[in-house]
């Protein structure tokens, strides 16, 4: 709220809020490309030696 | 370095307070930058002339060598170094700030210079023959993955300062409101470099105990992914830092103001959110991964980084005419733009750097950042002209126009030769131009990269290419030795400014 | 300015032009989006979509029973080997050839196991310039039928140490 007591919007707020941003910029790349991908490393077969 | 922690002076062009403590660290960190750069350019041409068949310079040991050593010094400390001067002077002199713990700071340099020193030396005596990559099962000297580690931890301090800093100066109100939009713009870029450097850790600190013998195995695949959550992201931290680069031009050079900062920030927030998926660029062709895992990644989660990057493209013409429009350029349709300061070196590192980076590097990445056509050019030399697209010509060109400022504004000396700081912008993007469409020509004919010899003449099994791919190869030296010129007039103009440059009086208001 | 703290309430609707250029901006996105897993379904060439960890040493094991049964002849001190039709075909990266030389028939599908023994090494199929990423512990299974008859070669795009300029390996493919 500033002197003429309009509202400063919520996207506003969101957008200052360096410490969210930091939050959420950290954790969708952790989820959707690291940990995935580990997941996936991790979890393949591996070949049984009988040709 | 002994600077009073609160002694500032007012800058009589912005107004804004420059602290003493945050111009000595801006200055260094700026200074070691192109002492790096200057490394980076003696071994692009070593690399160069041996790439070009006519003259095959170096030897095949000393050809690795050199290559591995050009993009540490380039890619990696030209670049980090000078978005830790960026960095630092966005949360201080834009915000009228001091910075938090310069004792920290300083500790972060000397971290981050001892690291870069120790890389490029363990390169030099010929123990990390490994490209900057260093992809495991080759194996470089513990002390190598030492050097880099000590790096990304200094690098992540420094992040730690800039972060600190923003919460001084919002607790001690130097600004009013919203972070000023360049300052948002390396806070985005702040914020993808912690994710970054993370993954460095991460894959890092494992290889280097793998090199000492305490653990035995990594798999080699899993190297790839973790290494290029460090490897591409930082190419994420350089565009966003880029693109705030890119507002600061246009600042000094019109006076741009953003005509919706909604627009410019919102962009921004998706280049947090999304960009670092697309380190998946480079894992397209290779094995085990699923396609789930490629598709949502490289795309960058539906291509909403691409939108940021599209947005900027237009939020940036579109505030230069805006400014230009105000200053009365209104006659016809292009005034605005055959008015602007073409003759001020700031203004074409700009508009080359838009230029080269969104339709050389830029298209090129989203073309070969797809499953299919990655098959085409994986590994081929349309990915490294790609990237000297992206990182050189986008980059290295805008933060290359932003010295020319920063040396006036910051560090307080006139530009010596201001000239051929003028003509600088032309050559390097030119010379660019011509490089990175060739290489992106030869590498669609086949032509790999980190390759000493493309004729095969020492191979069992004899293999020729079509002479077109000769050709372009040629071509590419022949653009690479001009922006190589055009580095050279950089570093030139650079150190003889900072060192030898009029000191320019209190309260002169001289910027170019 | 770009450099000093934006009005009050900045958060403000786009420009009629801004609105036109994102709109345009999405639909694009989009588009590229959608294309690349329908092109993945709908197109004939991908890269390996079946995950398969080997060790190393195991691949040099398979792969040296199959050139030893398929072997039709030596050239330069390599193997030459014919596999039968429709066969699963193993073409090993080592430091610094590809082994074997393959001898393949047009129009048969083969589903090739390309694997290292080593280090890093990168398939390059010249002059149709097809490029995958071959890595040691990992299997890229690749169904690869050849369209056109001629000699092939294979050059490796991967640094893999002092001698990777001249790793170069073949494929004839007869009518
Ligand atoms: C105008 C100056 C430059 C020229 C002429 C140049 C030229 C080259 C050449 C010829 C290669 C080797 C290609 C190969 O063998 O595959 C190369 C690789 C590379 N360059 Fe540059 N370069 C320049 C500036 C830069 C700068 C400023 C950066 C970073 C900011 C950079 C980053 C890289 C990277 C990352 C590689 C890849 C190395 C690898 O494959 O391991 N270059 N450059
Ligand atoms: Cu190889
Ligand atoms: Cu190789």
């Amino acid at each position: 709220m500033n002197e003429e007591g309009k509202k400063i919007s919520a996207w506003q707020l969101f957008f200052d809020d360096i410490s969210m941003l930091f939050l959420i910029g950290l954790v969708i790349p952790t989820i959707l490309y690291l940990l995935w991908g580990v997941m996936e490393y991790a979890n393949a077969p591996i070949a049984s030696i009988t040709p | 370095m002994a600077a009073n922690a609160l002694e500032f002076r007012t800058c009589p062009i912005t107004g804004k307070k420059v602290y003493a403590t945050a111009q000595n660290l801006i200055w260094a960190n700026a200074v070691t930058a192109v002492v790096f750069i200057l490394v980076g350019g003696l071994a692009a041409l070593l690399v160069l002339l041996t790439r070009w068949p006519a003259v095959h310079l170096l030897s095949p040991d000393l050809f690795y060598r050199i290559l591995t050593l050009h993009p540490i010094a380039a890619l990696v400390a030209w670049i980090i170094f000078f978005e830790v001067a960026g960095l630092y002077f966005g949360c201080t002199v834009l915000l009228n700030s001091r910075i938090a713990a310069p004792k920290v700071a300083w500790l972060a340099y000397f971290l981050m210079l001892v690291g870069a020193a120790l890389v490029a030396v363990e390169i030099l005596i010929g123990n990390a023959d490994v490209m900057f990559t260093s992809y495991i099962p080759l194996q470089a000297s513990p002390l190598y993955y030492l050097g880099v580690i000590l790096f990304a931890v200094g690098a992540l301090v420094a992040c730690g300062i800039f972060f600190g800093t923003l919460a001084i100066a919002k607790a001690e109100k130097t600004y009013e409101g919203s972070l000023p939009l360049v300052t948002f713009g390396l806070s985005a870029a702040a914020i993808i470099a912690v994710w970054t450097l993370a993954s460095g850790a991460i894959i890092y600190i494992p290889t280097f105990l793998w090199s000492l013998g305490v653990i035995k195995n990594i798999d080699a695949a899993m190297y790839r992914l973790i290494f290029w959550g460090f490897g591409h992201a930082s190419q994420q931290i350089n565009v966003t830092a880029m693109v705030s680069v890119w507002y600061l031009l246009g600042v000094l050079t019109v006076g741009l103001k953003p005509v919706n900062e909604k627009v410019c920030r919102s962009a921004f927030v998706l280049y947090i959110f999304f960009i670092n998926l697309a380190s998946e660029h480079h894992l397209l062709t290779d094995p085990t991964l699923s396609p789930a895992h490629k598709i949502a990644n490289t795309s960058y989660f539906i291509y909403m980084a691409a939108l940021a990057s599209m947005i900027h493209a237009l939020a940036i013409p579109m505030a230069v005419e805006v400014a230009q429009r105000k200053k009365g350029y209104t006659k016809g349709i292009f005034e605005w733009l055959t008015k602007a300061p073409w003759g001020e070196p700031g203004f074409p590192a700009l508009v080359f750097s838009l230029f080269i980076f969104g339709f050389i590097g830029g298209i090129t990445g989203i073309v070969n950042g797809t499953e299919q056509l990655s098959i085409k050019s994986h590994n081929t030399w349309a990915m490294t002209g790609h990237f000297h697209g992206t990182v050189v010509g986008g980059t290295t060109l805008a933060f290359m126009g932003l010295t020319y400022y920063l040396i006036p504004l910051v560090f307080r000396r006139e530009i010596i030769g201001k000239k051929w700081a003028t003509a600088q912008p032309y050559i390097y993007g030119i010379g660019l131009i011509i490089f990175t469409l060739s290489m992106i020509a030869a590498g669609t004919l086949g032509v790999p990269r980190r390759h000493w010899d493309i004729t095969f003449a020492d191979s069992i099994i004899p293999f020729s290419f079509d002479p077109t791919a000769i050709l372009l190869v040629t071509l590419t030296a022949l653009g690479g030795l001009t922006a190589i010129v055009g580095g050279a007039i950089y570093v030139g103009v650079a150190v003889l400014s900072v060192f030898f440059g009029r000191k320019l009086a209190p309260n002169e208001a001289k910027l170019i | 300015m770009a450099i000093t703290s934006p009005e009050t309430y900045w958060w403000k609707p786009a420009d009629k032009e801004e609105k036109l250029w994102i709109t345009i901006a999405i639909v694009w996105c989009l588009i590229l989006f959608t294309m690349m897993p329908l092109w993945h379904i709908v197109g004939g060439q991908n890269p390996s979509v079946e995950p398969l960890k080997i060790r190393p040493k195991d691949y040099e094991k398979i792969s040296d029973a199959f050139i030893e049964k398929y072997k039709i002849g030596e050239e330069s001190g390599i193997p030459v080997v014919k596999p039968p039709d429709g066969a699963d075909v193993y073409l090993r990266g080592q430091m610094w050839n590809w082994m074997p030389i393959l001898e393949l028939k047009k129009g048969v599908n083969y589903k090739f196991h390309i694997s290292s023994i080593d280090l890093m090494h990168g398939f390059s199929l010249q002059p149709l310039v097809m490029n995958f990423q071959i890595v040691p512990g990992h299997d890229n299974i690749l169904n690869i039928t050849p369209t056109s008859s001629g000699t092939f070669h294979i050059i490796c795009n991967e640094f893999c140490g002092i001698n990777h300029h001249t790793m170069v390996g073949k494929i004839v493919v007869k009518d």
